[in-house]
């Protein structure tokens, strides 16, 4: 099979897919035994019968639960989200200014994890128990094993706090306009709109929360790197070639770790994922106005329709990167065939 | 070979390293030249150490809550403070005494001899922030558009007959039957009187079926339309409300020119903001933060809440059969150490509330409640045919209360003292969501739960408390022909002095019976910079920003 079609069966397929995630995750928020209303009404709302009604009917509530889902595949189908009922406005309104936040804040925290994670791993598989090695498996420990909140609370203190060497909380400086909006990441809309000083502020509060978001899937690319590199490294032709005289330099990068990457492209992949969905500890302490916080204030308030896009984009996230990783493995190693 | 390898890589990593210290900013990079010279001057503007909050800006964090910033919308925690910025009603409290009412955009009132009418005599000349003048039309509408919107705080309407205009600065309010909390309601920002011509223009409407057809809400939540010291700006959600002073305010412009809203989760994190300088208030910090910012020389301004967290047992005997009895519930009530509770748990942030209505209310007084008194506790348990104590369930919600006292805490400290007179409690842990649904149904025998203010009026925790069936009684079942009388008659009657006795009297018969029992009313702490002059808190709007100016 070509690849193009693998890619387009893999798309078709997603349909289904992302439609029975709905399914369960509407099924899920209704185990919840309590009343979306009681969440958003106050007590003296409730008693009053035409408030009830008329919240029921205007977010969809007044009609059996079956209906209730049917009516959300329906519109979902046509592209619309539904409104949520913590922010009064589209679901895909509220995405669209959410998303580009995390997004924003992934992508930085993805650089990390692999222009650290990957370094890290190849140093201590070269240098097996000697300092580098002992070196990276200290910092992979720690990223792996401090909780976020704790990292981000310590590193604002040190580095915000007391040396000053980094801004506080938030995405800009309180004084900088923001750049207008296009893509929703402050970055690169500053860079579009060649806005230097906004682009440099938005950098620079960037910096701290991507490398705390980015901290746990650093230490597990790096472990990940290094023992699968100290695997080939093992390999016959890894002697052959350095038999046949290339230079160590060629050997490690052209035939060592070409294919050491594998599982650490699966890793990565995955982590794109497991970073999207996990950020809502570091959107909180520093503030990030992202998706982990709107899901966050979505389940407290019972926001069926926002839980359900939120799962929604990640599921769609999680099955992208997965087709990925799988386009991936077969330009870093011809031996694998797609859709076999 | 592999020395040579090992300094190779060594070099990519400090490579790697110089560049990201250079985005960390240690030491500016030689930035680029600007695209937009005019932006930009020499100096580098955003580099960190200190930077100042201009003169006149003030820049506030605090957890947001904000769903709307439509006053006919709005009932969160955090939106008041927005809205009475922006907005003004008929009349309000000074300063912190919320026993009286005084005039604001309304000059002076009638209340006609029988308690159903209210004339409202408008003060004349005061402009919107779109230049139109303020007349009785723009409060009719206003109040209409409330009900009519069917939102949240529409039910504050219920108590409404009919409005009238009955000149251009003279509107009539007729009530369905007396209820003597009604000014004490029009303090609410829900309440404000918007520019009924603007909110027109936005595809507002006050009609009756204004909850289908109304769709100013959006335009509301980025403008203001109305007469308050500031105009709304711009609020982005998650991130921050903006607020310019209204140069034609009709009290004379504020001192701050404008004001900064930011939503900041983290309390910790505000600390650091507030001590590097980048904000002037930090409204979340708990009691170890501010101590720690006073120590530093930082302003803290105090003051009461009307939130409180309050026990309550049912008095079913289906759902206990112990604590159905009076003396049972009584003796829980005498079990419990109050003063370890405020300034062992709370370290003073908190004043004992003694019963169900919060202090410096009409008709209240502190010294009302049960004294922590084990021995009577055990007397009455024999008294209860307990002599040797109970078991019951106490379900509580796994939040953190007002005034940062998280419920597991105070869970635990209340089983400890209970313990001590042989009552034994099984604590369960809930979802907040989970908790309440179960408590309305009236299914706990026992929990501890908050309550914040609808409006700054006895009257707003006699009825859902003391009458028969009320929001709150019926989850314990709270049942005393008395008390509801009371709790009824003391709303409809206009003299204060008398409202008061009989609010007094109320509260000794609910503490007798015992279903609900006032733990804490939180104290509010808040950070303030030692620049920042008139901050003064306020239970319902948090802060008035147009008392404030820096130094």
């Amino acid at each position: 099979m070509r690849l193009w079609q693998y890619i387009l069966r893999r798309i078709v397929f997603m349909v289904p897919l992302l439609i029975s995630v709905t399914l369960m995750a509407f099924i899920v928020s209704h185990l919840v035994p309590a009343d979306p209303l009681g969440m958003v009404l106050s007590e003296r709302a409730m008693n009053n019968p035409e408030i009830v009604q008329a919240y029921r009917e205007r977010w969809g509530l007044d009609k059996p639960l079956h209906m209730q889902y049917l009516i959300y595949v329906w519109n979902l189908l046509h592209g619309d989200f539904g409104d949520s009922i913590a922010t009064q406005r589209p679901i895909l309104r509220d995405l669209a200014q959410f998303l580009p936040a995390t997004l924003e804040l992934t992508l930085a925290a993805m650089v990390f994890t692999i222009f650290l994670g990957i370094p890290f791993g190849v140093l201590a598989a070269l240098y097996r128990d000697r300092w580098p090695d002992h070196l990276t498996r200290v910092l992979s420990t720690i990223g792996v094993s401090v909780p976020v909140f704790w990292l981000g609370l310590l590193l604002l203190n040190a580095l915000y706090f007391h040396l000053r060497l980094l801004p506080g909380p938030g995405r800009l400086d309180p004084y900088i306009t923001p750049p207008p909006t296009r893509t929703g990441m402050i970055t690169v809309d500053s860079l579009l709109a060649g806005d230097w000083r906004a682009f440099w502020s938005a950098l620079r509060h960037l910096f701290l929360p991507a490398l705390v978001l980015g901290s746990y899937t650093m230490g597990t690319v790096s472990r990940i790197t290094r023992s699968s590199l100290l695997d080939v490294l093992a390999q016959d032709y890894i002697r052959t070639a350095r038999a046949k005289g290339l230079a160590e330099w060629t050997v490690i990068l052209r035939h060592a770790l070409r294919n050491a990457l594998i599982p650490t492209v699966t890793v990565v992949g995955l982590s794109f994922g497991d970073l999207m969905s996990g950020a809502v500890l570091t959107e909180t302490i520093f503030s990030w106005p992202g998706m982990g916080r709107y899901a966050v204030l979505a389940a407290s308030y019972l926001d069926l329709q926002a839980i359900m896009g939120v799962t929604l984009v990640i599921a769609f996230t999680y099955v992208v990167v997965n087709l990925l990783v799988d386009i991936l493995y077969a330009i870093i190693d011809p031996r694998i065939q797609v859709g076999t | 070979m592999r020395k040579h390898t090992l300094f190779r890589l060594t070099v990519l990593i400090a490579l790697f390293a110089l560049v990201i210290s250079a985005c960390a900013g240690a030491t500016p990079a030689p930035t680029p030249k600007p695209a937009a010279p005019t932006k930009e001057p020499t100096t580098e503007p955003t580099e960190a150490k200190a930077p100042e909050t201009g003169g006149d800006v003030l820049i506030v964090a605090r957890s947001l809550d904000i769903r709307t910033l439509d006053p006919g919308r709005q009932y969160e925690i955090t939106s008041p403070m927005i809205v009475h910025a922006a907005y003004e009603t008929l009349v309000t409290f000074a300063g912190t005494d919320y026993t009286k009412v005084v005039p604001n955009l309304a000059e002076r009132w009638e209340i006609s001899d029988d308690g159903l009418t209210y004339t409202f005599y408008l003060r004349p000349n005061v402009k919107f922030h779109t230049g139109n003048t303020m007349t009785a039309k723009d409060v009719k509408f206003s109040f209409e558009r409330l009900r009519n919107l069917k939102d949240n705080p529409a039910w504050l309407m219920d108590v409404v007959d009919k409005i009238e205009v009955v000149d251009d600065l003279t509107v009539k309010i007729t009530l369905k039957e007396p209820n003597a909390a009604f000014l004490a309601m029009l303090v609410s920002p829900n309440f404000s009187v918007l520019d009924s011509e603007a909110v027109k223009a936005h595809g507002g409407t006050s009609a009756e079926d204004a909850d289908k057809t109304d769709t100013a809400t959006e335009w509301l939540d980025q403008n203001s339309a109305g007469t308050g010291p500031f105009i709304l700006k711009g609020w982005t959600r998650g991130v921050e409300v903006v607020l310019e002073r209204n140069p034609d305010y009709w009290r004379g412009p504020a001192k701050l020119s404008k004001v900064i809203v930011k939503d900041v989760r983290d309390p910790a994190t505000q600390r650091m903001m507030i001590a590097g300088g980048d904000i002037d208030v930090a409204m979340n910090l708990d009691v170890d933060l501010i101590q720690a910012y006073k120590q530093e020389g930082g302003q803290v301004v105090e003051g009461n809440t009307m939130d409180m967290v309050y026990m309550a047992m049912t008095t079913n005997p289906e759902i206990s059969e112990p604590l159905s009895k009076k003396e049972a519930r009584q003796a829980v009530a005498y079990a419990i150490d109050y003063d370890g509770i405020i300034n062992d748990l709370m370290r003073g942030a908190a004043i004992r509330l003694p019963s169900i209505i919060p202090v410096g209310l009409l008709g209240t007084d502190p010294n009302l409640g049960y004294p922590h008194d084990p021995a009577k506790a055990k007397e009455l348990l024999a008294k209860a045919g307990y002599p040797d104590g109970f078991t019951v369930k106490m379900v509580y919600p796994n939040r953190t209360f007002a005034g940062g006292l998280a419920a597991e805490t105070l869970a635990a400290k209340i089983q400890a003292d209970l313990a001590e007179v042989g009552i034994k409690l099984d604590l369960e842990p809930r979802e907040p969501v989970a908790h309440l649904a179960d408590y309305r149904a009236g299914k706990l025998a026992m929990t501890i739960s908050p309550w914040t203010p609808d409006f700054l009026d006895p009257h707003g925790w006699a009825i859902p408390f003391a009458v028969k069936g009320g929001s709150a009684a019926k989850r314990v079942y709270y049942d005393n022909p008395k008390a509801s009388e009371l709790a009824i008659q003391a709303g409809k009657i206009t003299d204060p002095e008398k409202r008061a006795q009989m609010y007094l009297e109320l509260q000794k018969i609910m503490l007798d019976d015992a279903a609900f029992i006032g733990l804490i009313q939180p104290k509010v702490l808040i950070a303030v910079r030692p620049n920042v002059k008139g901050y003064v808190f306020n239970p319902v709007w948090w802060v008035d920003f147009y008392e404030i100016s820096k130094e």
